[in-house]
């Protein structure tokens, strides 16, 4: 039995998965209702887009990392890695098993944005077929972006929940997560000074914020060039790198 | 762990490291980066709230609150919101009963929270012309603290508010922003020219405000006529419907009557050389 197989099992067992697919297409089409558009149909479908994608945030933010680091919790005091790490034949187990888990930590986020890609192509492409081709290029390359910001995170929040208690390894993410895409742009004037304290803080803070491309869905800006998503890319790539590298080595198999 | 496993892990530390040094944004982008538009003027924007459908709501949640504020915190007084047992309980629940009034920090403080929460709702929807004349008044009226720079400012957001009309084509309201705006320049303008704003430099500008608030409200009325035959106007309700209407006559009044004076002016310029 590897770590994947396990996870997947005990989500489908509990079920909460599907309050969050079901909620999310929902309210993504009922939300921008409630928004004054009777003079203005043309906002509706970004709308709904905005409601797709931000619900997505907010599902990971308060479902996908509590279960990462309720899991990591769950497993320890029950010691189910114990169980797993003997019977691996991986050449690092506990990288292998880890890795293995969060496959399936991933299976919630993969399943969450697929429902809101669909939204977003099918739903709110723009009619004419130019602006629709850069809809679903801006809207693959935010799918690509959440995927590879947050992937990282749920991991670390899975290590964590290892080590503490479930809501604290949680807060601490989240709050991660949130700093580096809300609040970060309250400190942009601190940060951009250009010396050695703004560049160290440039440097650990992260910029989440760059993952965030519902402005260029919402004002239809069409999609980022692909030097800058690259760019984009390697940032968070780099990013991925280090967390998922604190994470193993935070990880704690035993009771 | 072994030996080989920390080599590991260090170089795919170092890895990581290079690929958020070697992107480049480990520093903040830079302003040229982000791209020259309307909306560029709403940044920070996390997931495009201000400007957004659900700007315009969240804003018009907001009147309610900035309406609250400026007459309970800074008037002292509370206005009957309705009719009812409900409506007036409310009132009698935020009514002044201290004989004391408040101290001038306190006002002060509230003063600066009700000036955040205009911005913030006119941020969120800037073609809307109640938030944007309530913003309009407190910085030209309230917001003592820079006698200065307050015909500045309030220049400023007018030009914000037409610049971010300017690109409207669906929607009649904001054009009564636009206009809104322009009048509001125009007597900016005219005080700066008589010499009773002295803050700034006078600046000759070469279109006339008034005819450009005569074209908004020109706009206003070919939107809402397409709106009319579209059948969307019907979908506002009949108090909203009417509120619109009664603005848009009173901006009409108010352009016509400087267009009456200003062509009155031009004719006893002309009348010395005939």
């Amino acid at each position: 039995m590897n770590g994947l197989r396990l996870y997947l099992s005990s989500l489908f067992s509990r079920k909460v998965i599907l309050v969050f697919a079901l909620l999310l297409p929902l309210l993504a089409v009922f939300l921008p209702e409630l928004a004054p558009t009777s003079l203005k149909p043309s906002l509706i479908e970004p709308a709904r887009a905005q409601a797709a994608w931000v619900l997505l945030w907010m599902a990971t933010l308060v479902w996908i990392l509590v279960e990462a680091s309720s899991t990591g919790y769950r497993w320890r005091r029950g010691g189910i890695f114990e169980l797993l790490l003997p019977a691996s034949r991986a050449r690092f187990p506990k990288a292998a098993l880890v890795l293995q888990i969060n496959a399936g930590l991933l299976f919630p986020s993969i399943v969450l944005l697929s429902e809101t890609m669909l939204i977003s192509l099918y739903l709110c492409a723009p009619p004419d077929p130019a602006e629709a081709r850069l809809w679903s290029v801006t809207n693959f390359q935010y799918g690509a972006l959440y995927l590879i910001a947050t992937a990282p995170l749920c991991l670390l929040a899975f290590s964590l929940g290892t080590r503490l208690n479930p809501v604290v390894s949680w807060i601490g993410v989240a709050a991660f997560l949130i700093y580096g895409l809300v609040i970060q742009e309250k400190f942009a004037p601190f940060l951009s000074g250009g010396g050695i304290a703004s560049s160290l803080g440039n440097l650990f803070l992260p910029q989440y914020h760059l993952a965030d491309l519902t402005d260029r869905l919402v004002f239809k800006l069409g999609p980022l060039p692909p030097g800058v998503f690259g760019q984009f890319i390697l940032y968070f790539g780099g990013w991925g790198i280090i967390l998922s590298l604190v994470a193993l080595t935070l990880f704690r198999p035993g009771r | 762990m072994k030996y080989n496993e920390i080599i590991l892990a260090v170089v795919v530390l170092m890895v990581g490291a290079t690929a958020v040094f070697s992107s480049g944004i480990c520093f903040p982008p830079s302003p040229e980066q982000r791209e020259h538009s309307r909306h560029a003027l709403l940044n920070p924007n996390p997931f495009a709230l201000r400007g957004s459908a659900f700007g315009s709501l969240f804003s018009r949640l907001a009147e309610d609150d900035i309406d609250k504020v400026w007459h309970v915190g800074i008037e002292g007084e509370t206005h009957p919101s309705g009719d009812g047992w409900v409506a007036r309980a409310r009132e009698q629940k935020s009514q002044r009963t201290n004989p004391k009034p408040l101290g001038g920090a306190h006002t002060a403080a509230i003063r600066r929270d009700l000036r955040q929460m205009l911005v913030n709702a006119f941020l969120l929807d800037p073609g809307s012309y109640t938030i944007y004349e309530a913003l309009y008044l407190f910085l030209t009226s309230m917001d003592g603290a820079d006698q200065e720079e307050v015909g500045q400012r309030a220049d400023e957001l007018s030009e914000f508010a037409l610049l971010w009309v300017s690109a409207e084509t669906e929607d009649p309201e904001p054009w009564l922003t636009a206009a809104a705006a322009s009048i509001n320049l125009h007597l900016s303008a005219a005080r700066v020219a008589d010499g009773s704003d002295r803050s700034r430099n006078h600046q000759p500008n070469e279109e006339s405000w008034i005819s450009k608030a005569a074209n908004c409200l020109n706009q206003f009325d070919a939107l809402r006529a397409d709106s009319v035959s579209g059948g969307r106007w019907y979908l506002l309700s009949d108090e909203r419907r009417k509120e619109i209407n009664e603005r848009r006559a009173f901006l009409g009044r108010l352009v016509a009557a400087w267009q009456a004076r200003e062509k009155a002016e031009s004719r006893s310029a002309e009348a010395p050389s005939l």
